[in-house]
């Protein structure tokens, strides 16, 4: 579904140094590691909005890295984004935001209306449809950005710290949506999240990134048992080790 | 000295490469809107959003402003006309300061000062809140939805604002010639259609405002898109964007008025 394979890119120095990444069909992946790691840039060459270096990203076996505009509109449309400062259009209101998507892709204002209201009732926010996002509070503006990146029903969803910011509660059910999600859509998920503890019940598999690479990936219990310092460290939180 | 010398030439050198980049820069908001366009991703709805906010939002601005220049340029011709009993040539004069000159740079000046601040500003903020990120994940080129709309609206208001402009600075300058000269207006209209001035000195503005149109939307777009920093990075754009414009109106003023001076 979205296979990653030694990609690198460097600005002023390297940030991502030969990431290799598969998230499966239907899976959740949560991507996890240390700040810096290069998490947040691995996310937008993979939704297109990065050119990497060197390497292949290929999204439904199609290939993303340097593919022409028109290539990587149609790859891009399969795929539902939620950034790490959620970026809802401040000029619209709510209801405009989730619709935009589907306005652009042509659909019946009827049909738009019933989805909107649907997305976001998912997502606990039935009735906002009127209201500014400016209005909102950190956690209602994510769970509208979710509600967008979703309303397509695309095949590949990727979310840029769901629940920064979070109090436990409003974690655990961003968290408990994004399970719904897939099992509702049906869609491949890739997550990022420093609330590694209630992000990794949630995954079928996990990844470590650190310093642009990908220490470990599988499922949680694997990756704890992988037997990486960085690893452990990063897994138990404890303030000595390599980190 | 020579050391300040050094410093001088790396100086000049690095503000070259710095115009040349802009002006690269520009060119390629000119061209991504133009290809846009012509792909038929012009977003229509933006565009009329776009000419409505920016174009007749502008108006007001645009007319309270050329009311008193027009009376100004009266004022300050009047003494010099009086003296020579050259009353009868106050149209003419008027007409070939506003039509050639002040109706274009002004309302350059203003559209830069008015529009092209506010577009740098809104994509600037869109910029720097990944918004324009956030269209790009939504497979939607910016360059339609967002580029091409306001190009084309800047260009269209600053056309139709020198037009609007020029007609607004002549009432008033015939209307300061009436009240400070007691120049009859039909003497005033007969200066300003005796012959001296032709349609080639009204397409002459409007040539200019059609340069000035383009180089207010593209400096402000490119300065938008190139927002980085957060507010203060927006903040940036702005200034930097206003001066720049400013300086590129006065160039390409310049280049007009010489490419196609009065024999």
């Amino acid at each position: 579904m979205i296979s990653i394979d030694r990609v690198y890119k460097s600005f002023e120095s390297p940030v991502l140094r030969g990431v290799t990444l598969n998230a499966r069909p239907g899976r959740l992946l949560g991507l996890v590691g240390p700040p810096g790691a290069g998490k947040t840039l691995l996310l937008r060459a993979v939704a297109g909005l990065t050119e990497v270096d060197a390497g292949r990203i290929k999204i439904l076996g199609h290939e993303m890295v340097q593919s022409s505009d028109k290539t990587k509109r149609v790859l891009q449309s399969s795929i539902g984004m939620l950034f790490q400062n959620v970026a809802l259009f401040d000029f619209m209101t709510v209801g405009q935001n989730v619709a935009f998507p589907l306005q652009r892709r042509g659909e019946a204002p009827s049909e738009v209306r019933e989805r909107v209201r649907r997305e976001l009732e998912e997502v606990g926010l039935a009735g906002f449809e009127e209201r500014h996002p400016s209005w909102l509070s950190g956690g209602q503006r994510r769970r509208v950005g979710i509600a967008r990146a979703a309303i397509t029903r695309p095949p590949i969803l990727l979310y840029d710290e769901p629940a920064a910011g979070l109090d436990p509660v409003t974690t655990s059910r961003t968290f408990a949506l994004l399970q719904k999600q897939r099992d509702r859509l049906g869609s491949t998920l890739i997550v990022i999240s420093s609330d590694i503890d209630r992000l990794l019940p949630v995954t079928d598999e996990v990844a470590v990134m650190h310093e642009g690479r990908i220490l470990a990936q599988g499922t949680e219990a694997e990756v704890r048992a992988w037997g990486d310092p960085v690893i452990d460290q990063f897994l138990e939180g404890r303030i000595d080790g390599p980190l | 000295m020579v050391r300040f010398s050094g410093r001088l030439l790396v100086g000049l050198g690095q503000g070259l490469v710095g115009l040349v980049g802009a002006i690269g820069t520009q060119a390629m908001v000119l061209s991504s809107a133009i290809q846009a366009t012509l792909r038929g991703e012009c977003d229509l709805s933006e565009l009329r959003s776009a000419l409505v906010r920016l174009g007749l939002g502008s108006i007001p601005v645009i007319v309270s402003t050329a009311v008193f220049v027009g009376g100004l340029m009266v004022v300050q011709s009047a003494p010099l006309l009086s003296r020579f009993g050259a009353e009868s040539y106050l149209g003419w004069g008027a007409g070939f300061g506003i039509l050639r000159e002040v109706g274009p740079v002004l309302t350059g000046l203003m559209i830069s000062g008015r529009v092209g601040s506010n577009n740098t500003a809104e994509l600037g903020t869109l910029t720097v809140t990944e918004q324009v990120d956030g269209l790009r994940a939504l497979a939607i080129d910016p360059a339609g939805y967002l580029v091409a709309p306001r190009v084309w609206a800047i260009i269209v208001t600053t056309v139709v604002g020198t037009v609007v402009s020029m007609v607004v600075a002549l009432l008033g300058a015939a209307a300061a010639g009436l009240f400070l000269l007691h120049v009859h207006p039909a003497t005033f209209y007969n200066g300003l259609t005796s012959g001296m001035l032709s349609w080639m000195d009204a397409l002459h503005g409007l040539a200019k405002a059609l340069a000035f149109g383009i180089v207010i939307a593209t400096s402000s777009t490119a300065f938008g898109l190139g927002a980085k920093g957060g507010p203060p990075g927006v903040g940036r754009a702005v200034g930097a964007g206003v001066v720049s414009t400013a300086v590129l109106i006065f160039a390409m003023d310049a280049l007009v008025s010489i490419t196609s001076r009065v024999e």
